[in-house]
């Protein structure tokens, strides 16, 4: 986060963030009462259950039940009161946050990127099994028009094993912040930048890249930093370095930098996609801690700066090419 | 013993068209992107005409700067023209469109022109297009030479007779990115 953001944001929590999660407060402690009533419940179920399987009298097992019905009706309460708790937050704090990076920027809490939008950039091709998402933001940024939102992908993965048991595992594909911008240079082809996998020992990581099929030609690039990085494939040579300008690759340098994490790019239709992973649930409240502490929405706030600032980081709002906003 | 031979044989010859045809390939990719910097340059020259039209309506003092860019284009549209020369041409068009397009500053009314704000554009555009096509042929050079100077491909090249290729150097100003404040304010 930069100084000046830094500033204006620490602005924005004291005035606004604030008495918003602090009226929240006793929404949260709500939600918090309901699951400690639950877990409660369930606990004190447990007795019952071991003194049925010592005696098997069925009116122990009555005893039993009752304690865990109400346990898991309490956590069923406990869900929705977390929901309503969870709605309430972005409704005031997100969507602050994201007015205060953009005011042309709208936050749709409960939509995500579409499967169809996902399947057009083409960076992950397994098959789709499990998708979700929330968390959309949409909006023009000077004049490019950009989305992300949070998406996870998850592949259904069937196994068998020595015993001729079956294992289903879900292997996720990408989970983390997807990003749609309208790039600012007419192409017509595909160019899909992925993480390097080249710098392996021997140069065999190198052979390894040139037989990946499926998306056109390997092409090498002229800035050895970059190459380090990433590794670039296209169906067209001179309209893959026409997008990958020479500013571009040090500007791409430069935002794997500052992102520090494996990036993917895919430069279609006029588009680009980016996909940025990220291990956990952005954007959503923690009942068990006090809501007030800002170190979790500075976080927040942070993923939000970085992923708005592909545009300038990446130059996207030049348009000297002839293509219009 | 002589299946094992024939298996041996066999194997240098399947090496031996391999080596071949990844020198071809290679050698044929380097003709693919001249090809391609030249279908660029073309697209280029259609537009120029229009361009100089439009700025002369306006520009006063730099007639002379654009009737030698018209001269240029005249001379560099020439198909005989070998490479080299008609690379340097290149290059003196585009230093010249560069002063131009510094220029049109001074010209608030041209530089409000809807049809001149077009083709500046389409300039642009064609301008980072030929960058990249002068980039792929230069990586299609590197790979090509490569191929000839790296064993075992250098033994085959030397058989068919290939030379290395020269890389078309770009102009130091050119390397420089293409930015707003360059080409909008002097």
């Amino acid at each position: 986060m930069s100084m000046q953001s830094k500033a204006e944001f620490l602005k924005l929590y004291q005035s606004q963030l604030m008495p918003a999660l602090r009226s929240l407060e006793p929404a949260r402690k709500e939600a918090l009462t309901a699951f400690l009533t639950a877990l409660f419940f369930v606990l004190a179920s447990i007795p019952g259950f071991i003194a049925f399987s010592r005696i098997e009298n069925p009116v122990v097992l009555l005893i039993a039940l009752v304690p865990l019905g109400i346990g898991i009706y309490g956590f069923f309460r406990y869900n929705q009161k977390k929901k309503d708790y969870a709605a309430v937050f972005k409704e005031r704090v997100i969507r602050q946050m994201v007015k205060l990076i953009d005011p042309n920027l709208d936050y749709y809490p409960e939509h995500l990127i579409s499967k169809v939008e996902y399947k057009e950039a083409d960076i992950f091709r397994n098959p789709i099994d499990r998708y979700s998402g929330d968390d959309l933001v949409e909006g023009a940024l000077g004049v490019t028009r950009c989305r992300f939102s949070e998406l996870e992908h998850q592949e259904k993965k069937e196994s068998v094993d020595s015993k001729g048991r079956r294992h289903t595992n879900w292997v996720t594909i990408f989970k983390g912040i997807f990003f749609v911008a309208d790039f600012n240079k007419h192409f017509s082809g595909r160019t899909y930048v992925f993480p390097d996998a080249g710098s392996s020992f021997l140069g065999v990581g190198k052979l390894f890249e040139k037989w990946t099929t499926g998306r056109g030609d390997l092409v090498e690039l002229e800035n050895p930093e970059f190459e380090k990085l990433f590794t670039v494939y296209g169906t067209d040579q001179v309209e893959a370095r026409y997008i990958l300008s020479t500013s571009l690759m040090e500007r791409l340098v430069n935002f794997r930098r500052k992102a520090n994490t494996r990036l993917h790019l895919s430069f279609i239709h006029s588009k680009l996609y980016l996909a940025l992973p990220v291990n956990k649930n952005l954007f959503e409240p923690n009942v068990f801690s006090s809501g007030v502490k800002s170190g979790y929405l500075k976080e927040y706030f942070s993923y939000l700066e970085l992923v708005t600032g592909i545009i300038d980081d990446l130059n996207l709002n030049l348009r000297i090419w002839g293509k219009g906003p | 013993m002589i299946m094992a031979l024939i298996g041996i044989i066999i194997f240098i010859i399947l090496i031996i068209v391999l080596l071949y045809n990844s020198l071809v390939a290679k050698k044929n990719a380097v003709g693919n992107a001249f090809g391609s910097i030249d279908a660029m340059l073309k697209k280029r020259y259609d537009l120029l005409p229009n361009l100089v039209e439009t700025v002369k309506q306006y520009m006063n003092y730099e007639r002379d700067t654009l009737t030698k860019v018209t001269e240029l284009r005249s001379k560099a549209v020439d198909p005989k023209l070998p490479p080299d020369q008609k690379i340097q041409l290149e290059n003196q068009i585009n230093t010249a469109m560069r002063g131009i397009m510094v220029q049109v500053e001074n010209y608030p009314d041209l530089k409000a022109n809807q049809n001149f704000m077009q083709l500046q554009g389409s300039w642009n555009e064609i301008e980072e297009q030929i960058s990249a096509a002068r980039r792929a042929y230069n990586a299609a050079v590197n790979s090509y030479n490569n191929a000839c100077e790296q064993f075992p491909t250098n033994i085959m090249a030397g058989m068919m007779n290939y030379q290395l290729k020269t890389y078309i150097e770009i102009p130091e100003e050119e390397r420089k990115n293409i930015s707003a404040r360059d080409l909008f304010n002097s």
